[in-house]
This record gives structure tokens, C-alpha cells and sequence, in this order.
């Protein structure tokens, strides 16, 4: 924090901060422009080389989507089906169904999730965030709209297809864990398979190496009430991933645990999805946790979803007052990574004594750099090849629009 | 009208003085108004003569269908008697205590071997054995149907609403009533009573499967639903798994239940079990003999309870080495070595019998000490009786007599009578506590009259309009319609009685009760004393109380007021001793700071705390109170538990129902007040 202040202070004694938006990403300012501009030259410098490349593996369209759906609960359920049906506007249909004395839990959601990504949901508790996950893989029936997942409509699946795709194909986490008491751990990981009627040789042993990914080998015999909060949602982690779905829900799955816990399952998380590249869909109601693990995120409220964007989006250009709530508090500095700021420069860059950060690291990291007297800096990939940078101009921007100060 | 009155509460009390009124009225031309101080004959209908001809009606178009179903039952407990009998005690002692080891450790196997050795000593093992053969028949029928049942109600809404109607009437109706139409239907002998054994013990099964199948948590539900489970499975791997430990905690219950029942039953006798033993003795007057019966009963009673909670109840642990099919092979195998090697060098259980002997010397020094103690024990009776019990029962206008209590209720006694009520119900009407005023009022006219001279329509006018205060219309509905209907069937002046024994229980077990709760929560010796003690009085079959009660106190009412307190009085203590203990530590630390002496702090702190932890209890005892109102009938008191019992030997099946549904009628408008009470 003293850090910050400091640095802010010296900066500003320096150089005359504008008021006005100088640095957007988004909106492709002035500010950036400059910036680019300099890059460009930069890169002009080198000899040309190959475009630069994406941080994640190439994304293909939506595994899953879904159009206006809509789950009410209370009221008359053939009045609501009418209401729903109606081609009126979603705030109109609101409000016509809490005046019916219904009450829209989801309300019109529309969402792409693209294939590998991680989404992070967002909201307040009774924002609508659980019933929609669950709305996706139809542990609840919503009353109107459309679930395409790879390409079927789920609402309309017949039972038997619909048990099938969730047994090969949707793993869930809870936020209560979800384990059954009868059961000792290895038998709850292996669970998924002795519904499918696997042997009971085969589940075992798969149960057992699912144990050891998520660290609780030795513990297999434990029953759930003589394993840690942690431990057991280990196990729920691992019974999930058992079928190798290709869908990953978790609903708050870290949220029922102590703070020290969570960052460690958090890290445990980002281990297990760098390994197994699942597509997830995470429900939490901590921004800080959404920054750290998500690609994207969607925050909702009242049953809507008010922004879907990254972590910058939201920093940046909140979409109201709710959003900007939400986001007031958060610490800008460490939960945008220099990866997320940072100019993309082509390969084969080289710093040329320029101090380097990893991309994966926070701005904050950045800002001792800057103290330490450097103009820029440079970002570097997990491989060692420097994908970017991170300029004065960009970090004095970046503070100037977001509330870092407070932080 | 009812715009005329600001709310319900101001129209209750209207109501309430006018019903007041009306019963002063009915008291004082007692001549003039009779129909509404009694019921009139005109007005009961040969409702239990309907009831009668309906189950006949039924048994005759049935009547293949209940013999073949009585004949089934009749020889399988004639079978598996023989085979229990045919086992050498030596052997049966063996493999009890090697099982009560494995299942619950080295101390319940110790209780397990004396209890067995005991019972060999008194020369009851044939008996124990026959009660033991009709729990182990009972109790897997029980069982059966009981789980059925609550997986019926699990998985429909209506199923489930019907389930517990039926349920709530069969928990409060007496067992001895519904073994009446049941000798009808079986006959007599041991398998009315083991029917009736397994309609009784069904209901803790059935509830305690229904709430662990309800209760499985969404989540794993989910859980499931998303690893792909068919209903089928989600059923059997999910759900039934989830509630495992909630059905074994029934099956204790339901263990315990039988057993209640299969003792009780014997009643009907034709099977010479250890009930049947405990009653005969009873009935002879040879305490000895029913000393040492019921001390048998009892230890099988805590025996069961004990095994069976360590076997289904508690923790799983560790069982020690063995493999459990090494250490049940290794039981057998020590058991087949006994039978042939030891068992036949034994006496015979004739000869190990040491009841001739110990009979009579415990019955003469049981007389002794009963005569010892009978200056004691009459004058506690008769005081207790006269100054208490006879007032409830007729009221001070006849207890007032020079015969009774040595003088008369002169014009002047009267005056100052009327005064004292009516001047303290007038300060606190004055004071705004209306409610208050109308106790006082409706108390001084209770004990002028006395139950038996309460004038029937005004009572229950009144008790309409309190229910409908408490509980709207329905309950109101609910209270009129059960009252009324008692009183059209004929049973108005029973239940008068009834009503006369259970507030004099019910007062007493709430006094004593509360103050031993009270002690219990401030003392921790009290309460470690009183626990043992609650505990043992509520795993014994209730009949047991009954036989040192006969010995000291002779039967009659006396003895029904005694059994009924003893029953009554643990759940007033354990739930006044929780409540209290319950206290937030916050408001006595908020208490002591405004300077509470102790008394304060308990009466201005605590009880209002405990408030709905005491009501609670309050509804408990009542409910004990009436299940105790049949089998304290067998010590003679009169009322409707008497009503039961003589239907029972008279086989009047319309009239044994009839009066134990107005006991079950009793019960339920008594819990649904105390239930609106505790949560205003």
C-alpha cells in the first residue's frame, strides 16, 4: 500500500496527470495509440517476425450456450408459461410476473461459454447465480428458453440422453461438498462409475489415481465426517473429474472454507486446470477469487446478467453503480496481471536490459520496477519468450483509471 | 358483530366471562338448568354399538382371510418358541454374551451374562423366552411395514399427509384399545397381542425412515443427479445410504416399542410370558413373585435398549481384531461346544430355580416394611387425597363437610369464597391482565365445583373460544368437534374423570418436574443423579411402575395418580433442565450486571428464556400423562383408561376404541394448544 502511495506521489510531482480518459484498452484512446505507436516502432526495430501468439490455446466456438432462459419460481405456472411466451420485453415480463406474485430467480439469461475457458459467475447471494448454473445441466427445470450444449438443446433431451451426457460428459462441484456420508472416500470418488456399472476392480483403481491428483492418497478409506473441510472438497473435486467430463460446474466450491484453505485449493485449482484444460463454469460471490482464476467473468443480479467481460472490463468500465460497487474495493493493482495490460510485442523480442516480470504476475510487481528507475518493462511468457510491454505511460494510465489508490 | 370488538383477543375474553357466567348459572340452579350442567340422556347416540356392529360386520366378511393370517402367526411363534426352548440356557448364556461383547463391549456383555444368570436364578427362562420369541416375530413385521409405510409417505405428499394423520391417532390412542377390536378379528391368545405389538412398534420405523429418506441434502442429491443416477439407483445407493443412520435409530425405537407392547399385551394372556408373569403376580398379590418378574422385565428392557443403541446408534469403532465372520464362527463353534460338552452336566432349570425360596422371603420382608412404613404411606395417601385429589375430583362443595374435612361451607365461608375470586380477578382486570383474571375466575369455579361437577356446555364453549384465539377457526372447529363428539358417545362423565386424574398428575408432575429440572440446571450433582433415573424410568415398560405402587398404596386412584406423576414427571424435568442451561450466556452476563439477586435472575431471566424449551416439556408430560391413563387404569382408577380396560375384558370392541379415541381426542387438542402457545 505505502508502496503505491509513494509511487503515485512521485509520479505525480513529475508529470501533470490528465484528467481526461487516457488510458482504455477498450475503447482505443489516444493514450493507447501513442503506445502502440511507440511499439510499433519498436517492433519495426526488429527484424520482422512471426505474429504474436495467443497466451491460451485456440478457442473454438461455444460448447455451450444459452438464450433467454428463464426460471420463476411461486405464482400460477400456467399464468407464468404465458407471460414467458409473450414476445414483451424482459423488464416488462419481470414485472409482470412479480405482479402474478412469481419471482424470476433467472431472468432472460443469454451466454456463450467458449470452449476451455474458465467463466466465472458472479453475484450476491439470491442474484440467481446457482439456480442458472444449475439451470444449465437441469438439476432445475427452468420454465422457459434454450441450453445448447455441443450442439443439442438440452431442455429438450429425453430423459435417457440426459442421463447419459451427464454421466460422461458434466462434472459438478458443491458448495457444501455434496459427499455421502455412507460412503467412504475412494467409494465416493468412484461413485459416477458404479452408477455407470463399471467393475468394481476398475472404479477403484481409477478412483485411487484420482485421489492422488487431488493429494489425498493414504486417505481413501477416511469417511467424510473424519476429513478436514478442504479434504473434502478434494474429494468432491475428484469425484467430479473422475468421468473426465468435458463441462466442469463448481458452484462456490471454496466458499464454505477458511481463508488460508481457499487460496490453497485456488492454487490447487489453477494446477489442475493447467493439466486437464477443462471448460468451467465457477460461481463465486469474491471478485478477488473470479481475478484470479477466471478468463472471464459475468456478474448478475436480480436474475440478469449486468456485464460478462475480463477482470479489465470490469476495472475499467463497470456497466452501473452495482458493478462498480463490486468492483470498488477490489485491490486493481494485484489482481490484473501484467499479462492482461501489457502491449503485445512480436516474438523474438528481446528486453534489451529492460527489467522482466511474468506475465502471470500482478501489476504491482511492476510498480517496484518503475520505483527502481526503469521506463518500461517487459513481460514475459511461462516459456521465457517476452510477449509484451508495459510502458510509464500505460501503468500511469492504468492507476489514473482505476481505483489502485484506494488500495 | 365482530366489527364491535377491536380484535380477536377482547371477543375471546367477552366470550370467556359469558361462558363464565353461564356455568355460575348452571351450578347455581343445578335443578332448573341440568342440560347444561350434564350431559342429557337424550343427547348420546349408540354411537359404540354402530362402531361394534361395523367390526363384526367386517370380521365375519374377512373372516377366512384374519384366520389364515392368525394361523400363520400362531404357528410360527409356536415354532420358533420350541426351537428357542430346545436350546440349552448354558448354550443361549454363551453366545448373548460372546455377541453383546462383540456388539457393544466388555460392559453390556457383563449386564448381558447377569441379566441371562438372573433370569435362569428366578426361574423365569421359559418366559423370558416365549417374550423374547414374540419380539423377534414382532419386531422384523414391524419393521417390514413400518419401513414400507414411511417409504410410501416419501414418495408422495398425500400418502405422507394421510401417513401421519394415521400415525399421530395410533401413537395416542392407547394400545389397549386397538387390541380389543383385535381379539375379534384373532381371537384371543398370543396373536392379537402380537398384532397389536407390531401396530404399535410401526410408527417410530415408518417416521424415522420417512425423515432420513426426506432429509438426504440437496446437494448430494445433486450430486448424484449429476453423476447420472436412475430413480432406481438414486434410491437405493443414494438416499437409503444418506438414511441409514436415521432408519437404525428407529429400529432402536422400534425394538423398544415391542417389547412395550409385547409385555402389555399379555393382558390377553394364552402365552405365559414374562408380562403375563408380572400381571398374574399383580393380580394374586404375590409381591415377591412381582418384585422379581418385573426386575426381569426390567433388565431386558435396559438390555435391549443398550445393545441395540451401541449396535445401530453410536459411532462406529474398531472391532478389535478378529474378521467378523471368524469371530460369529468362533461364537457357533463355542456354543455347539457348550451344548454338548457342558450342557448336559448342568441341573435343569427346574432345579436352578431359586424363586420358591426367594418368593416368600421377600414378600414377608416386603410386608414387613410395608407395615413398617404404613403410618407414613397412609397419611401421605390420605392427605394427599383429601386436601388435593378429592377437591380436583368433586369439588369443594362436597369436600367441604364435616366428614371430610371437618367442617361445612357456611353462607359466611361462601362469601368470603366469592369475595377473595371475584376481588383479585376485578384488581387484575383493572391492571389490564384480563387473560390472568379469567384463570382466576375459571380456578375458583373449578375448585368449587370440581371436575365432576364442571357444567359440560359452558366448558366447552369456553375451551372453543381459547382455541379459537390460539388457532383460528380450525382449531376452534377442531376442539368443539372433539369434545362434542365425546360427549355424544357417551363418555363425557369418563372423561371428566380422566380430565380430574391428569390435572392432578399433570399439576404435580409440573411442580416437581420443574423444580427437579430447575435444581438439575443449577447443580450439576442433581443432574448427574437425576439422569440415570430418567433414563431408567423411561426404558422400563410403564407397567413395571405399577407393582410397588399396588404394594405400598393399595390400589385405586391413589396409585393411577403415583404411576401417572412417575411418567410424567421426566420430560417436565429434562426439558425445564435444558431449557435453563440453554440460557444465552449473553443475557445472564446482562442479568448479573443489572444486579439480579438469584431468585431475579431465574425468574425474570431464565424462565422467560426457556420459554418454549418448558412449554415444550409441558406438552410432553401431558402426552405421557395419557399414555399412562390406560395402564394406570389397572391399578383401579376410573375414567376412561377404566372404560378400556373393561372393554377389553368384555371384548366390547366399539366401546374400547370409542373411549381410547377420546383419549387420543384429548391428546391432540391439548398438543395443538401447547404447540400455538409456545409460539405466541
Amino acid at each position: 500500500m505505502k508502496l503505491i502511495a509513494t509511487w503515485k506521489a512521485a509520479l505525480s510531482a513529475t508529470i501533470p496527470v490528465a484528467g481526461g480518459p487516457m488510458f482504455a484498452l477498450a475503447e482505443g484512446s489516444a493514450g493507447v495509440d501513442s503506445a502502440r505507436g511507440r511499439f510499433t516502432d519498436l517492433k519495426a526495430a526488429q527484424s520482422s517476425v512471426p505474429a504474436p501468439q495467443e497466451n491460451r490455446p485456440a478457442k473454438t466456438g461455444p460448447i455451450l450456450s444459452c438464450r433467454d432462459l428463464w426460471k420463476v419460481y411461486g405464482g400460477d405456472a400456467r399464468r407464468v408459461r404465458a407471460i414467458l411466451a409473450e414476445g414483451s420485453s424482459r423488464d416488462e415480463k419481470i414485472a409482470r410476473l412479480i405482479a402474478e406474485g412469481a419471482n424470476p430467480s433467472v431472468a432472460g439469461v443469454s451466454l456463450d461459454v467458449r470452449n476451455g475457458e474458465i467463466l466465472m459467475v458472479m453475484g450476491l447471494s439470491g442474484s440467481g447465480k446457482s439456480t442458472m448454473v444449475r439451470c444449465l445441466s437441469r438439476l432445475i427445470e427452468p420454465e422457459a428458453g434454450e441450453v445448447r450444449f455441443e450442439g443439442l438443446d438440452l431442455l429438450q433431451a429425453k430423459p435417457a440422453d440426459l442421463t447419459e451426457i451427464r454421466r460422461r460428459k458434466i462434472g459438478m462441484v458443491f458448495q457444501n461438498f455434496g459427499l455421502m456420508g455412507h460412503l467412504t472416500a475412494i467409494n465416493n470418488v468412484a461413485f459416477p462409475l458404479r452408477v455407470q456399472g463399471l467393475a468394481l476392480a476398475d472404479r477403484l483403481a481409477k478412483a485411487r489415481s484420482m485421489l492422488e491428483l487431488v493429494g489425498l492418497a493414504g486417505r481413501e478409506d477416511c469417511f467424510p465426517h473424519l476429513l478436514s473441510g478442504g479434504q473434502q472438497q478434494r474429494v468432491g473435486i475428484a469425484r467430479s473429474l473422475i468421468t473426465d467430463p468435458d463441462l466442469w460446474f463448481l458452484d462456490e466450491p471454496f466458499s464454505a472454507l477458511d481463508p488460508l484453505i481457499r487460496k490453497q485449493m485456488q492454487d490447487e485449482f489453477l494446477r489442475l486446470q493447467a493439466k486437464l484444460h477443462k471448460t468451467i463454469i465457477f460461481v463465486t460471490h469474491d471478485f478477488l477469487e473470479a481475478a484470479r482464476l477466471g478468463d472471464r467473468i459475468a456478474i448478475m443480479k436480480d436474475g440478469k446478467i449486468v456485464q460478462i467481460g475480463s477482470v479489465l472490463d470490469f476495472l475499467l468500465n463497470p456497466a452501473d453503480d452495482y458493478v462498480r460497487s463490486f468492483v470498488a474495493d477490489v485491490p486493481a493493482l494485484r489482481v490484473v496481471k501484467a499479462g492482461q495490460i501489457a502491449v503485445p510485442v512480436k516474438e523474438a523480442f528481446t528486453s534489451q536490459g529492460d527489467p522482466v516480470v511474468n506475465a502471470e504476475e500482478s501489476i504491482e510487481s511492476t510498480l517496484k520496477c518503475f520505483l527502481g528507475g526503469a521506463q518500461r518493462v517487459a513481460v514475459r511468457k511461462a516459456d521465457g519468450t517476452i510477449t509484451g510491454i508495459i510502458d510509464h505511460n500505460l501503468i500511469k494510465s492504468f492507476l489514473g483509471r482505476t481505483n489502485s489508490g484506494h488500495a | 358483530m365482530l366489527e364491535a370488538f377491536p380484535n380477536r383477543q377482547s371477543a375471546t375474553a367477552l366470550g370467556c366471562f359469558a361462558a363464565l357466567a353461564l356455568a355460575v348459572l348452571a351450578v347455581m340452579f343445578g335443578r332448573e338448568l341440568s342440560w347444561l350442567g350434564q350431559v342429557p340422556a337424550s343427547f348420546s347416540l349408540p354411537v359404540s354399538n354402530w362402531t361394534n356392529a361395523a367390526i363384526t360386520g367386517f370380521s365375519t366378511e374377512f373372516r377366512e382371510l384374519f384366520r389364515i393370517v392368525g394361523d400363520a402367526l400362531n404357528w410360527q411363534l409356536k415354532t420358533l418358541q420350541s426351537v428357542l426352548l430346545d436350546i440349552p440356557w448354558s448354550v443361549m448364556v454363551v453366545v448373548l454374551t460372546l455377541g453383546a461383547l462383540r456388539i457393544a463391549g466388555p460392559g453390556l456383555a457383563a449386564l448381558t451374562a447377569a441379566t441371562c444368570l438372573y433370569i435362569v436364578f428366578a426361574g423365569y427362562w421359559k418366559e423370558s423366552i416365549a417374550t423374547l420369541t414374540l419380539v423377534s416375530l414382532g419386531l422384523p413385521l414391524a419393521c417390514i411395514f413400518g419401513a414400507a409405510l414411511g417409504i410410501l409417505a416419501h414418495s408422495n405428499r398425500y400418502v405422507a399427509a394421510a401417513v401421519d394423520a394415521v400415525l399421530d391417532v395410533m401413537q395416542t390412542v392407547p394400545a389397549f384399545a386397538y387390541l380389543t377390536p383385535l381379539i375379534v378379528l384373532f381371537g384371543f391368545g398370543p396373536v392379537a397381542g402380537l398384532v397389536a405389538s407390531v401396530l404399535f412398534a410401526l410408527p417410530p420405523m415408518t417416521r424415522n425412515v420417512k425423515v432420513g429418506l426426506d432429509q438426504t441434502p440437496r446437494e448430494t442429491i445433486e450430486a448424484a443427479e449429476i453423476a447420472g443416477c436412475s430413480r432406481l439407483q438414486m434410491f437405493a445407493l443414494v438416499r437409503l445410504g444418506a438414511a441409514t443412520r436415521q432408519i437404525l435409530m428407529g429400529l432402536n425405537q422400534t425394538i423398544m416399542a415391542t417389547l412395550s407392547m409385547v409385555i402389555f399385551a399379555a393382558v390377553i394372556g394364552g402365552f405365559e410370558d414374562i408380562g403375563w408373569e408380572v400381571l398374574r403376580a399383580a393380580r394374586r398379590a404375590e409381591f415377591g413373585n412381582g418384585i422379581i418378574a418385573g426386575l426381569v422385565v426390567t433388565l431386558l428392557a435396559i438390555l435391549l435398549d443398550r445393545v441395540s443403541e451401541a449396535a445401530f446408534v453410536r459411532e462406529r469403532q474398531p472391532r478389535g481384531k478378529l474378521s467378523a465372520t471368524s469371530f460369529w464362527g468362533l461364537t457357533l463353534l463355542a456354543g455347539a461346544v457348550v451344548w454338548v460338552a457342558i450342557a448336559p452336566l448342568l441341573p435343569s432349570l427346574a432345579q436352578l430355580s431359586m424363586r420358591p425360596y426367594m418368593a416368600p422371603l421377600l414378600n414377608d420382608t416386603l410386608m414387613s416394611v410395608s407395615v413398617y412404613l404404613s403410618t407414613v404411606t397412609a397419611t401421605l395417601k390420605s392427605v394427599i387425597t383429601t386436601y388435593f385429589l378429592l377437591p380436583l375430583r368433586i369439588g369443594l362443595m362436597r369436600t367441604l363437610t364435616p366428614a371430610i374435612w371437618g367442617f361445612e361451607m357456611s353462607p359466611a365461608l361462601m362469601a368470603i369464597y366469592v369475595a377473595v375470586f371475584c376481588g383479585s380477578a376485578l384488581v387484575l382486570v383493572f391492571r389490564q391482565q384480563v387473560g390472568v383474571a379469567l384463570g382466576v375466575l375459571f380456578t375458583g369455579l373449578l375448585l368449587y365445583t370440581g371436575f365432576s361437577g364442571m357444567p359440560w356446555l359452558p366448558l366447552i364453549a369456553g375451551l372453543t373460544l381459547v382455541g379459537w384465539w390460539l388457532g383460528g377457526i380450525r382449531l376452534a372447529a377442531i376442539t368443539a368437534g372433539g369434545l362434542l363428539a365425546i360427549a355424544v358417545s357417551g363418555f363425557w362423565p369418563s372423561t371428566m374423570f380422566s380430565a380430574y386424574l391428569m390435572a392432578a398428575s399433570i399439576i404435580t408432575a409440573i411442580v416437581l418436574g420443574g423444580l427437579l429440572g430447575v435444581l438439575a440446571a443449577e447443580y450439576e450433582p442433581v443432574s448427574r443423579t437425576m439422569r440415570p433415573v430418567n433414563d431408567f424410568l423411561q426404558t422400563i415398560p410403564p407397567f413395571v411402575i405399577l407393582i410397588p405402587l399396588i404394594f405400598f398404596f393399595q390400589v385405586g386412584d391413589f396409585s393411577s395418580y403415583l404411576a401417572i406423576v412417575a411418567y410424567a414427571i421426566v420430560p417436565m424435568a429434562r426439558y425445564t433442565e435444558q431449557g435453563l442451561r440453554h440460557v444465552p450466556a449473553t443475557q445472564i452476563d446482562a442479568g448479573r450486571l443489572a444486579g439480579c439477586t438469584p431468585l431475579q435472575m431465574l425468574f425474570l431471566v431464565k424462565f422467560p428464556a426457556a420459554r418454549s424449551d418448558i412449554i415444550l416439556g409441558l406438552n410432553q408430560t401431558i402426552m405421557a400423562a395419557l399414555a399412562m391413563l390406560a395402564v394406570a387404569a389397572l391399578v383401579g382408577s376410573r375414567g376412561l383408561g377404566q372404560d378400556v380396560y373393561i372393554a377389553l375384558s368384555k371384548a366390547d370392541s366399539g366401546m374400547g376404541l370409542l373411549a381410547g379415541l377420546s383419549i387420543a381426542m384429548l391428546a391432540m387438542i391439548s398438543d395443538r394448544f401447547m404447540r400455538r402457545m409456545a409460539v405466541q
